[in-house]
């Protein structure tokens, strides 16, 4: 009986914590979102700049004719991996640490994939000829699989996304909290007439589990096709047979990271401390540990390899990225980005969720540079009798790599005003199934409870309501 | 150092086809060639060098040209070279290019010597491109076809599981009858 | 040249009907996708007849470059002047250069100069990799640039390996009798700020029987205009027969190993012919002589701002 009320109150609990952003907007969330409209808008400004003078505003000259704009594609992509990962790997290998996770990381995807083409779109030269890529598409070119890839990895993460949600949707509509929510009608038509009916869960298990295995080999040749983008090319540095497993481990890497980093801001501000645990910071972080072996592991591939023969221009390329110009891009990366981060997790005493957060902010700052290494640092090896060539980026091309950053995190927020950022219906049936997984931690920590709300009856009780309770 | 050197000559005089003939004898030289032919056959022409007596002269050098013009110029550009047999006898392979009346002329290498002989070959269209720029490996099956097959298969299953939502709907709206997960009568 | 502008607009009038009976049938999405990608190829289909006057079989263009004649025009003691009148004869913007110089360091420590021109390659990576077919190669071998299709993607750019490919990265000066010029793929002039532009073989002049800039302009007939198919070149001067002017000559082509096969041979030398020592190092710049800056109108560099 006791561990039955607490699962109740456990359940009531999360359900008031996860649905409370959704009906309340505070001052500094407006604040907050006010500010990023702020950097979307001074990008705007930038861009009319770059729409009316051409892309001679930016930093791109014909020796270096890709920069920022492509590395941001190339980081959004990259970031993109952490929804699968998490939702559709964990939930396969039934991790149960996940739950709380996965529908942030579906978030994340969901909207990293919407950010990235905004940066190709940036990158053209004849932004109004976009439809050309489909009355005129020639599938035997690499951008074009992109394009192919990425449209069904943003579908197949939406519909992800939302097959989750419709029973939080119902939850939504039927909870005491929304009853007068202004977008209550949005709620009711997402939730699809979801009762948690027994054929209804048997359904969704069904389109599930399909879905989540079919999601990941769409999200590593999302990841693979983007690679070739630059593989498929003669260019020394890029033309390499590992390019595709070498991006895929990237994102690994740096869709934990943003993972970790999107977590604590959403725990902070939303009050989900109880739900999201230092064992999940830990969790994410020795994943995120595990990652950085792996991207370790093919930069290791990649140079000794090359830099043991010195074929053609390796020599150069080498002395540039290791002594020359590069070199304090690419050790900030290769030792800041990639072995700090591990170092840090790997010792016992730093595990704290701040430290964890901090490695993961290192580890995507070093993948960022990393990017900007194999696109910048691709192009700067001369293809004939000249010198290197340099690059610097423009204010445009900084101020429009802020802006999409900001309409990253903008997505975010306002996604986490319709939708609650945790899988409420999946954690509370969680602890129905395992109880000992909430009172043991119910007693660590003293959770706030007022009153006891009714539960709504999308959620089955797999008890009846205790004896002088409703 | 003599006896080398006489060696040498003697080599020199017991080898007669390595000797090169003094090009100033050739009085006149004689060519025959095929009429007609089509461009891409390989025609083998015979040129002979005679001395003023009409006797054939050894060791000579042939050159062989054809008279052509491409982009509104004008030359006679060589085709090849042959030496000629103990007989005087030169024979050079080549195969027409291009289409027309082609003059090909032969005449001794150097300036020693002014004779020449030519031939007019009438080359007609040959049967097909001797150059093609087809290039690639041709695997039967590895085209657009196998991306296609490969789309519709992951949007299959995408639109499967849209339509599965319309079921989950359609659950939700006779809830009569089901129990509910885990439900035990009050 | 005007055949090459029909036949191909005739393929973008096809593909445009072809993808408008598609949209209305509603058969819109991956299907419609894939019916139009299968319409358009990435090379110009047969349908196409070329201009060439060797009945019924096309040219294949080539260009021999002899480089025991090419001195960098050191002798004549101004810039390479196939780069200078490529500029002048093709209103070439700054600061591109479709032909350009390079010097190239040879064993022994001297130096080479090697005219550097698109190679027009028969397994072009720039075709092979554009998105939208804005580049592709005619039956003659040709590559060409449609900068009415072209995305500004810079896939091609970063494709090629002889970086033989511009991008118009603003509105460059122009000369004024440019404005009123109709553009066309073999005639790219007028073309807009967004796109990509590159040597053309000059395929309207050589249609027409004359020889590009380039070949003319070289003081020491170095550059040899060439037909695989009737096996013959010109530099103006001469005909050779091509076959035979590249095996007696140890022709050779750059980057050989990267399998793109160029239509570009050289005729390895050091300006020997002319007179010139291989230690003596050293190009002028070559110029564009028209136009101002100014009203939205820059010029630009090749690297870096």
């Amino acid at each position: 009986m006791e561990t039955q009320r607490q699962v109740e109150e456990y359940g009531a609990r999360l359900e008031r914590s996860a649905f409370t952003p959704l009906s309340r907007i505070s001052g500094r969330y407006t604040l907050f979102l006010m500010g990023l409209l702020a950097v979307v808008g001074f990008g705007v400004y930038a861009y009319l700049q770059q729409w009316d003078q051409g892309l001679l505003v930016t930093g791109m000259r014909d020796r270096i004719s890709w920069g920022l704009y492509v590395v941001m594609f190339v980081f959004f992509i990259g970031i993109s991996m952490a929804g699968t990962l998490i939702s559709a790997i964990l939930r396969i290998a039934n991790a149960e640490w996940r739950l709380p996770i996965t529908r942030m990381a579906e978030f994340v995807t969901f909207a990293a994939l919407l950010i990235a083409p905004l940066f190709i779109l940036l990158d053209m030269g004849q932004p109004t000829r976009l439809a050309n890529l489909l009355t005129y598409g020639r599938w035997q070119s690499p951008l074009l699989w992109d394009v192919f890839g990425l449209t069904t990895y943003l579908i197949g993460s939406a519909i992800y996304l939302y097959l989750a949600l419709i029973p939080d949707m119902a939850l939504c509509r039927d909870s005491e909290h929304m009853k007068n929510h202004p977008f209550r009608w949005l709620f009711k038509a997402l939730a699809i007439e979801w009762h948690g009916t027994e054929a209804q869960h048997r359904t969704l298990h069904h389109v599930l589990k399909v879905v989540m295995i079919g999601i990941i080999p769409v999200a590593v040749s999302m990841h693979t096709v983007t690679s070739w983008i630059f593989a498929m090319t003669l260019r020394e540095p890029w033309d390499s047979a590992m390019y595709p497993a070498f991006f895929v481990a990237g994102a690994l890497y740096s869709g934990v990271g943003v993972l970790i980093i999107v977590m604590a801001v959403l725990r902070k501000v939303f009050h989900l401390e109880e739900y999201f645990t230092l064992k999940h910071f830990k969790n994410l972080g020795y994943m995120l540990a595990a990652f950085s072996l792996l991207v370790m592991f093919f930069n290791v591939s990649e140079y000794v390899t090359a830099g043991f023969k010195l074929k053609g221009d390796v020599a150069e390329y080498l002395h540039n990225m290791f002594l020359g110009t590069l070199a304090p891009y690419y050790w900030t990366y290769a030792l800041g980005g990639m072995v700090l981060p591990a170092l840090i997790i790997a010792v016992p005493a730093a595990r704290r969720i701040g430290v964890i957060v901090l490695a993961a902010v290192l580890a995507n700052i070093g993948m960022w540079i990393e990017r900007y290494l194999i696109v910048v640092g691709g192009l700067s090896l001369p293809l004939q009798p000249y010198e290197m060539a340099t690059y610097s980026p423009t204010w445009v091309e900084w101020s429009l790599m802020a802006a999409g950053m900001a309409a990253f995190a903008l997505l975010i927020a306002v996604i986490a005003k319709f939708v609650p950022v945790v899988a409420v219906w999946e954690m509370v049936a969680h602890s129905r199934e395992k109880p000992e997984s909430v009172t043991s931690h119910e007693a660590s920590e003293k959770p706030k409870v007022k009153s006891r709300p009714r539960l709504p009856s999308s959620i089955a009780p797999a008890f009846p309501p205790a004896e002088g309770t409703k | 150092m003599a006896p080398i050197l006489m060696i040498v000559v003697l080599s020199a005089l017991l080898l007669p086809g390595a000797a090169l003939a003094d090009t100033a004898q050739v009085a006149k030289v004689e060519l025959s060639a095929p009429a007609q032919a089509d461009v891409g056959d390989k025609i083998s022409i015979e040129a002979r060098a005679l001395d003023a007596s009409g006797t054939g002269i050894p060791g000579v050098v042939l050159v062989f040209t054809q008279a052509v013009t491409f982009l509104n110029t004008e030359d006679s550009a060589e085709l090849g070279r042959s030496l000629t047999n103990a007989q005087g006898k030169a024979t050079f392979t080549f195969v027409p290019r291009t289409e027309g009346d082609e003059s090909i002329t032969v005449r001794p290498s150097g300036t020693a010597s002014r004779a020449k002989g030519t031939a007019i070959i009438k080359v007609a269209t040959g049967p097909a491109q001797h150059e093609s720029e087809r290039t690639g490996v041709h695997v039967p099956g590895a085209n657009m076809w196998l991306m296609a097959i490969v789309l519709s298969a992951v949007w299959g299953m995408f639109l499967w599981a849209m339509a599965q939502l319309r079921n989950i709907f359609l659950q939700g709206q006779n809830k009569t009858s089901s129990p509910r997960l885990g439900q035990r009568h009050a | 040249m005007s055949e090459e502008n029909t036949k191909h607009k005739l393929q973008h009038g096809i593909s445009r009907r072809g993808f408008i009976k598609l949209a209305g049938a509603g058969a819109l999405g991956l299907t419609a996708a894939s019916q139009g990608l299968r319409i358009i190829s990435a090379k110009a289909s047969a349908e196409q007849k070329p201009a060439s006057p060797t009945g019924g079989r096309v040219r294949q263009w080539a260009v021999v470059i002899n480089l025991r004649r090419c001195d960098g025009c050191q002798s004549q003691g101004t810039a390479p002047q196939c780069a200078q009148a490529c500029i002048d004869g093709r209103f070439v913007a700054e600061p591109m250069q479709w032909l350009e110089v390079y010097e190239h360091e040879q064993h022994g420590g001297g130096s080479f100069f090697a005219p550097t021109l698109c190679m027009q390659c028969q397994n072009p990576p720039c075709v092979n990799v554009c998105p939208v077919a804005a580049t592709w190669s005619t039956p003659e071998g040709i590559v060409l640039i449609d900068q009415r299709r072209c995305i500004g993607c810079r896939l091609c750019m970063a494709a090629c390996p002889f970086e033989r490919r511009f991008f118009l990265w603003g509105n460059p000066p122009r000369p004024p009798e440019t404005a009123l010029v109709q553009y066309s793929p073999t005639h790219q002039i007028g073309a807009k700020k967004g796109t990509v532009m590159k040597c053309d073989f000059c395929t309207d002049i050589t249609a027409a029987g004359r020889l590009p800039y380039c070949a003319q302009a070289c003081p020491s007939h170095a550059i040899y205009w060439a037909d695989m198919e009737e096996d013959l070149a010109t530099n103006g001067e001469e005909v050779k027969k091509l076959s035979v002017f590249l095996a007696d000559n140890e022709a050779y082509r750059m980057k050989e190993e990267l399998g793109t096969k160029p239509r570009v041979y050289y005729l390895p030398g050091h300006g020997q012919d002319v007179g010139r020592s291989a230690f003596a190092k050293g190009l002028k710049e070559v110029h564009w002589s028209w136009g101002q800056e100014g009203n939205g109108v820059k010029s630009w560099k090749r690297s870096g701002r």
